[in-house]
C-alpha cells in the first residue's frame, strides 16, 4: 500500500514523512513497551541503590569508577554523532546529509541526556548533584573551577542547550507543516512549538543563516565536551591516564562511536517507518565511508598510545600495559581491536560488502567495542596504582548491569517518542534539496539505487 | 489606508506565475509578501524589509557577553572563596580558560537564537486568513498590500486566474 | 585577625622509622577507634572495603629462604601539592594553612575522583551507613564526627587531637612544642617508630629526623611533597 505511493510530488512527500505522526502501528506498541520496561529496571535498580548506598555496585577502594563512568564517556561520545556530523556535513554542505541530519541531531539530545545523568547517578550522595553549579547559597559552598568535573558541568550544560537549540530551529518550519495538518488541541501545541511559523522569504533567509551560524558554533563546543570528558583522566596523575592525547583521542573515538550509533539509528528508522525512498544505500554507503576513516584514524590513536607506553617502559605503566594486552584484561582488549579495527575495516574496506548490512554489522560491534575501549581506559588503571600492596579487582554485580541496559531503553524509548512527535526527516531540507538541486540529488539517488 | 489581499497557491509554479502578472500590474514586490513551505528560489525580492542580517554580528557579542560573564564568575568567586587547593593559585588561568570558552560559546548561541526569532518577526501570530484549514493543501501564500480597495480586488481577480484561492482581505 | 595571620602557623608533619616498625597494627586499631572509623565486616572487606585510615603494607625483599618482610605504614600523606585537591568539584578537599590536607565531610557529594587521583590509594569511601558491632557503637569518639553514607573520608592527621594541643599552647601563651599534639597512631606505636610535630619548628624531633641521610618520601617523584617522611636504612 504505502510503497505504491509515486515519487516526486510535494503531497506525497509530506504525506510520507510525515505518516509515522499520524499512524501508530504495533510494532511501535511492541518497542515501547519493552524499552519502557527496560527503562523502568534501571529505574528500579537506581531507586534501589538510592536507599541501600552506592555500595550495591560492585565499586571498591581502588576501583572507584567502572560502569559508571564508562557509560558516561560511551554515552557522551555516541552524542557526537549528531550535532558534530550534522554541523560538519551542513557547513561543508554535503547535499547527501538531507535526510541524515535531523535524525543524527536527536541521538546528541538523547545520548547526551542519558550521558549526563551519570554524573549524578554515580554520586555517593546524588541528591546533592547540585553543589557542582555556581549557585548563591547560604552554606559556604562553591564550586571549584581547578575540577575536571566542574569544567564537565559547564561543557555538558553548553552542549546539551547548544544541541536542543541546533535541533530545534531547523524543526520550526516542519512543526508548522504539521500543524497545518492537524486540528484542535494538537494544533495548538504544534502552533505555539513552531512559534508563528508561516515560511516569508525573510523568515526562511534569516532560519538558514541562524542553522549556519550555530553549525559553526556547535563544531569547536563539542569537540570541547569530549576533550573535556578526557580531561577527568588526562588531568589525574594516574598511569596511563595522564597522557596528552587523550583529548584528541577521545574525540575521534567519540565520532567513530558517534557515526556507528547514527547507522544502526537510520537503519532501524528505515525499516519501521518504510523510509526506504529517504534514507537510500548511498547515505550508508557514505556514512560508511566515515566509518572506515574513523576507524583508521581510531587504530592510528590507539597504536600510538599503547607503542608510547610500551617503550617508555615506565614501571607504574608497563604493569597497566601488561594487565590490558597480555593480563586478565586482555580478552576484552583484543575484542575491542577487532571490533573497533579488524572488522569495521574488513567489512568497510571494500565497495561490495559497504552495504546497509555491512555498515550495520560493522557499527554493530564498533558501539560494542567501544564501550569497551572505555572500560578498559578506566579500570586498569584503577585496579592497579602505582603502589603494588593496594591492587585490587572489579566485578560489576546486577545493579550496575541493569543501569547499563536501561541506557538503551531509555535511548529506543527517546527515540520512539520522538519520531512520534516531530518528523525524523527535515521535509523541508529534504524538498528544499530536490528543488533546489535536482541534478545532484538525481545522481546521488541513483548511485544509491 | 491600505487594503490586505490573502492568496493560497498549491504550487509554487502557480503563485510564481502569479507574481509575475502582479509585477506586470505594478504592484511593488516589497508590497508582496510570501510564506512557502520549503525555500522557494525565484521569491528574493518579496517581502516588507531588504535590511541585510545582523546574526553574526549578534552571535559575536554573544560570544563577548559570555565570555566576560565567565571572567567574573571564575576569578571574582574566587578570590572571594580563597581557598587554596593543591597548591594550585585562587586564579588559575589555564582552568578558568575552559570555562571561558564554554560561556563564550553558550552566549553566542543564545544571542543568536533569539536574534533570528526576531529578524524573521517569529513569536508573533500567522495572520487568521493564512491559517491553512486541515484538508487545505496550500504549498505558497501571498499576502498582498494594495493601496487602494479597486487595487485589491484587482491583485485578487490576477491571483484567482493564476489558480490562486483568496482565503480573506483586511483593511489596514 | 592579623596578629594570628601574621604569626607563622605550625606545619605539622610526621616522620616513620621503617626499620623500627614491625607490622604490629597497634596503629591501625588506634586510629580506628580515635576516629571512629567503622568496622565494615568480613564480607565487605574482601570486596576491597575495609576502611582503615591507616594501612600496614608488607612487602617481601630477597628470595625463598633468604627473604625478609618489610613494613611500611601508610596513611594520608597530606601532600603540599595534593592531587586529590585540585579536582574535587565542590572544595570538600583543600589546604589549610597549617598544611593539613582536610576533609569536609559535609561538602562532600561522593564523586570520588579525589580517591581516583591519590597515588596513595590512601581515601576510603562509605559505601554503606557505618555500624559497628556491638559493644563498639557504644564507645564513639565524641570529639570526631560520625561520616554518613556516600562521603569520602582519610586520616586527618587526628585533627581534634591538633586542635586540643594548640588550644593548650595558646592557654600557657606559648608555641607549640613536640609532646603537644600526639596522633592515636602514634601515641600506640610500641616501637616508637613515628614521630609528631612541627615540622616549620628547626628544633622539633620531626624536623631534626626530615634531614636525616635515611629519610625520604613516598613516590617523590611526583612532586606531591608528603609531609609524611620514611626513615630506613637502605
Amino acid at each position: 500500500m504505502q510503497k505504491s505511493i509515486a515519487l516526486g510530488a510535494d503531497h506525497d512527500i509530506n504525506t510520507d514523512l510525515l505518516r509515522p505522526l499520524c499512524e501508530t502501528g504495533i510494532g511501535w506498541y511492541s518497542i515501547a513497551t519493552i524499552s519502557g520496561l527496560v527503562l523502568l529496571a534501571a529505574v528500579g535498580a537506581f531507586g534501589y541503590q538510592l536507599y541501600r548506598g552506592i555500595g550495591v555496585w560492585g565499586l571498591n577502594r581502588p576501583v572507584m569508577w567502572a560502569f559508571d563512568i564508562t557509560n558516561f564517556v560511551f554515552w557522551i561520545g555516541i552524542s557526537h554523532a549528531g550535532t558534530l556530523i550534522s554541523a560538519i556535513l551542513r557547513v561543508t554542505g554535503a547535499e547527501w546529509r538531507r535526510p541524515v541530519t535531523r535524525c543524527a541531531e536527536a541521538i546528541t539530545v538523547f545520548a547526551l541526556l542519558i550521558g549526563a545523568m551519570f554524573p549524578i547517578v554515580h554520586l555517593g550522595r546524588p541528591w546533592l548533584f547540585y553543589w557542582v553549579a555556581p549557585l548563591p547559597n547560604g552554606r559556604g559552598l562553591w564550586p571549584n573551577y581547578r575540577s575536571p568535573l566542574v569544567w564537565d558541568f559547564f561543557a555538558i550544560n553548553t552542549y546539551l542547550l547548544g544541541s536542543i537549540i541546533y535541533l530545534y530551529i531547523p524543526l520550526i518550519p516542519d512543526l508548522a507543516l504539521v500543524r497545518d495538518r492537524s486540528k484542535g488541541l494538537k494544533r495548538k501545541i504544534y502552533g505555539m512549538l513552531s512559534l508563528g511559523w508561516w515560511g516569508t522569504q525573510r523568515q526562511w533567509q534569516r532560519l538558514e543563516k541562524a542553522v549556519q551560524v550555530m553549525a559553526v558554533i556547535i563544531i569547536p563546543v563539542a569537540v570541547s565536551v569530549h576533550t573535556i570528558v578526557s580531561w577527568d583522566f588526562a588531568m589525574a596523575i594516574q598511569p596511563m591516564w595522564h597522557s596528552t592525547m587523550f583529548g584528541p583521542y577521545f574525540v575521534a573515538g567519540a565520532i567513530f562511536s558517534g557515526i556507528a550509533a547514527l547507522i544502526l539509528a537510520m537503519a532501524v528508522l528505515r525499516k519501521v517507518l518504510h523510509l526506504e525512498r529517504y534514507l537510500k544505500p548511498v547515505h550508508f554507503n557514505n556514512l560508511g565511508l566515515l566509518l572506515l576513516t574513523m576507524s583508521l584514524i581510531w587504530f592510528y590513536f590507539t597504536f600510538a598510545e599503547y607503542l608510547t607506553t610500551w617503550y617508555g617502559n615506565e614501571p607504574a605503566e608497563k604493569v597497566i600495559f601488561q594487565q590490558k594486552v597480555s593480563g586478565p584484561f586482555s580478552p576484552m582488549f583484543w575484542t575491542m581491536v577487532t571490533l573497533c579495527f579488524v572488522i569495521p575495516v574488513v567489512v568497510l574496506g571494500f565497495k561490495r560488502s559497504r552495504t546497509i548490512k555491512g555498515t550495520v554489522i560493522a557499527s554493530a560491534g564498533i558501539v560494542v567495542g567501544m564501550w569497551l575501549e572505555r572500560f578498559l581506559i578506566i579500570v586498569p588503571t584503577l585496579s592497579h596504582p602505582r603502589m603494588p600492596f593496594n591492587w585490587g579487582s572489579y566485578r560489576p554485580t546486577w545493579v550496575e548491569v541493569t543501569l547499563l541496559t536501561g541506557t538503551f531503553g531509555y535511548f529506543v524509548l527517546l527515540y520512539c517518542l520522538f519520531v512520534k512527535v516531530f518528523p525524523i526527516v527535515a521535509v523541508w531540507e529534504y524538498k528544499e534539496g530536490l528543488a533546489t538541486r535536482p541534478a545532484e540529488v538525481k545522481a546521488a539517488a541513483a548511485h544509491g539505487d | 489606508m491600505s487594503n490586505k489581499v490573502f492568496v493560497m497557491f498549491k504550487k509554487p509554479g502557480e503563485a510564481r506565475g502569479a507574481l509575475d502578472d502582479l509585477g506586470r500590474m505594478d504592484f511593488a514586490k516589497s508590497a508582496i509578501t510570501v510564506g512557502s513551505e520549503e525555500p522557494l528560489e525565484g521569491f528574493e525580492q518579496c517581502g516588507a524589509s531588504g535590511k541585510p542580517t545582523r546574526i553574526g554580528l549578534f552571535a559575536t557579542a554573544g560570544g563577548l557577553v559570555g565570555a566576560a560573564a565567565a571572567l567574573l564568575l571564575t576569578v571574582t568567586t574566587s578570590r572571594h572563596m580563597g581557598l587554596v587547593t593543591g597548591g594550585m593559585p585562587i586564579v588559575a588561568p589555564w582552568p578558568f580558560g575552559i570555562i571561558v570558552f564554554e560561556l563564550t560559546a553558550l552566549g553566542a548561541i543564545a544571542f543568536t537564537l533569539g536574534r533570528m526569532i526576531f529578524e524573521a518577526g517569529l513569536m508573533s501570530p500567522v495572520p487568521r486568513a493564512l491559517q491553512k484549514a486541515p484538508g487545505v493543501e496550500a504549498s505558497v501564500v501571498l499576502e498582498i498590500e494594495c493601496p487602494t480597495e479597486a487595487r485589491a480586488t484587482a491583485a485578487a481577480r490576477a491571483c484567482q486566474a493564476r489558480g490562486g484561492l483568496v482565503t480573506g482581505s483586511a483593511e489596514s | 585577625m592579623p596578629e594570628e595571620k601574621a604569626q607563622q602557623k605550625p606545619q605539622w608533619a610526621m616522620a616513620i622509622d621503617l626499620d623500627r616498625c614491625t607490622g604490629c597494627e597497634a596503629c591501625v586499631v588506634a586510629c580506628g577507634v580515635e576516629n571512629n572509623v567503622p568496622s565494615v565486616g568480613p564480607a565487605e572487606a574482601a570486596r576491597g572495603r575495609a576502611k582503615v585510615w591507616i594501612r600496614i603494607e608488607r612487602y617481601f625483599e630477597g628470595e625463598y629462604p633468604n627473604i625478609r618482610a618489610r613494613f611500611r605504614p601508610v596513611m594520608c600523606q597530606h601532600c603540599e601539592e595534593a592531587p586529590c585537591e585540585t579536582v574535587c568539584p565542590v572544595y570538600a578537599t583543600y589546604h589549610t594553612e597549617e598544611g593539613l590536607n582536610a576533609q569536609v565531610y559535609n561538602r562532600c557529594v561522593g564523586t570520588r575522583y579525589c580517591a581516583n587521583n591519590c597515588p596513595y590509594t590512601v581515601r576510603s569511601f562509605n559505601w554503606f551507613d557505618a555500624s559497628w558491632d556491638a559493644p563498639l557503637d557504644k564507645a564513639l569518639n565524641p570529639e570526631v564526627s560520625v561520616r554518613g553514607r556516600g562521603v569520602m573520608e582519610k586520616c586527618t592527621f587526628c585533627i581534634q587531637r591538633i586542635r586540643k594541643g594548640e588550644d593548650k599552647a595558646r592557654d600557657e601563651g606559648r608555641e607549640v612544642r613536640d609532646g603537644d599534639v600526639v596522633p592515636a597512631c602514634v601515641q600506640s606505636c610500641p616501637a616508637t617508630a613515628m614521630t609528631f610535630g612541627n615540622i616549620a619548628d628547626p628544633s622539633s624531633q620531626v624536623a631534626k629526623l626530615a634531614k636525616s641521610n635515611r629519610a625520604t618520601r613516598l613516590l617523590e617523584e611526583l612532586g606531591t611533597k608528603p609531609r609524611v617522611i620514611y626513615l630506613s636504612k637502605s
